[in-house]
């Protein structure tokens, strides 16, 4: 698998600082599970975040805060929350990344599908009122379309499943489209498969 | 230790590779005085990072020692061939801050996902040094011309979208985007890749 749309260099920096939204940083490192090259490039963005670490001073640190920080060394290490929760389904874990189903918080069997049209299904993955955005996982039949549509904010799909063509090119598992505000766009799916994909929809602009 | 100026490209890489052997000994030996060093070291800085973050001034002590903490418990995780010493602290800095700045767990790359895409020409990874790397990285930053060097140290302190580096620095968008870039590339090239 070769992915072909990436994001471009302000989200890739805005996920290595912390600049994005969660739900948008979901996305960055679902698309960074799937695509080795931004993976790379990532990582080397990354490593200029150590050297301006590398660069700051500050005050030199106390003997107490030391001796401190020693005698906690044994302690036993908080519990991690990171781990996604154990998914029975193993053809969804190779579909899915893992930052993703974190952020779905259930196994598969446990999503709630619902069907705004007969040919998509979509699971709400969180709260609008939470992140000022639509973020959900959507799943539209083989050769259907999604309705024409625009957005106040930049819209994120990454493509998991099947693939999708709109006046932006053709894309597929991996792909990321990043849909500036006010682009109305209309995306039609492969004839040969069912889509899978993943959106946020920024209400508002938000990074 | 506690002098964090460095002067030349070589010191830099000398340090820098003692701390690779600093923390490989806390990750084999459990090595507390190995420990005690890199604490030295890196606390001032994480500390100073996690204000300029927007960590309260106050709590930013306690958010440096935990970043310690877990470098002490995470060692054994550290891979020489996948990152310097300062961008594994960076990461792991950052990760602190914005989990205490919000709900939600910072999303991250599993190495272990079944859905990881591996790459399909995987370098022959011993041969890259990131250390080596990372002394050039940062000779390139010293380098940089200082509007370019501005807008990116901001970026990685206030973790800011572009649109409110600009805000702050009271520059047109497009400028912040034009300098990110060029600074961007600079630095790539010095990391030894096409820009
Ligand atoms: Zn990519």
């Amino acid at each position: 698998m070769t992915t072909h749309h990436h994001p471009d260099d302000e989200l890739l920096l805005g996920y290595v600082t912390g600049a994005l939204s969660y739900p948008a940083e979901v996305v960055m490192a679902a698309h960074l599970t799937l695509c080795p090259r931004c993976r790379d490039a990532a990582a080397d963005l990354e490593m200029v975040g150590g050297e301006i670490l590398e660069e700051l001073e500050g005050a030199s640190i106390t003997e107490d805060g030391l001796t401190g920080v020693l005698a906690r060394l044994d302690e036993p290490a908080p519990v991690s929350m990171v781990a996604p929760p154990p998914e029975a389904d193993s053809e969804w874990a190779q579909l899915v990344p893992a930052p993703l189903r974190a952020m779905a918080a259930v196994p598969k069997g446990d999503l709630s599908w619902r069907r705004p049209l007969p040919w998509i299904s979509v699971v709400d993955l969180a709260n609008m009122d939470d992140h000022g955005a639509a973020v959900y996982l959507m799943h539209v039949r083989a050769g259907r379309a999604i309705p024409r549509h625009s957005h106040r904010g930049t819209e994120l799909t990454l493509v998991l499943a099947g693939g999708m063509t709109d006046q932006h090119g053709h894309f597929r598992r991996g792909d990321l489209l990043a849909v500036p505000p006010g682009v109305t766009h209309h995306p039609v799916m492969d004839d040969d498969e069912d889509c899978l994909c993943f959106s946020v929809l920024p209400m508002e602009k938000c990074w | 230790m506690g002098n964090g100026q460095v002067g030349t490209l070589k010191q830099a890489t000398n340090q820098s590779e003692g701390f690779v052997a600093l923390l490989i000994a806390v990750a084999e030996r459990r090595d507390r005085g190995a420990f005690s060093e890199l604490y030295r070291h890196y606390t001032p800085k994480v500390t100073t990072l996690a204000v300029r973050m927007g960590v309260e001034r106050s709590g930013a002590d306690e958010v440096a020692q935990e970043v310690m903490l877990a470098v002490w418990r995470r060692a054994r995780s550290y891979d020489p061939t996948r990152a310097a010493v300062s961008t594994w602290i960076y990461a792991i800095a950052r990760n602190r801050v914005i989990d205490g700045m919000r709900k939600q767990k910072r999303a991250e790359v599993d190495p272990q996902d079944p859905a990881l895409e591996q790459a399909e020409h995987p370098e022959v990874e011993a041969l890259i040094d990131n250390e080596r790397r990372a002394g050039r990285l940062l000779d390139a930053l010293d380098a940089l011309p200082t509007e370019q060097a501005e807008v990116l140290r901001f970026s990685y302190f206030q973790g800011k979208s572009q649109s409110l580096v600009a805000e702050e620095l009271n520059l047109p968008l497009g400028t912040v985007k034009s300098r990110t870039r060029l600074g961007l590339a600079r630095l790539r090239g010095a990391m030894g890749e096409a820009p």
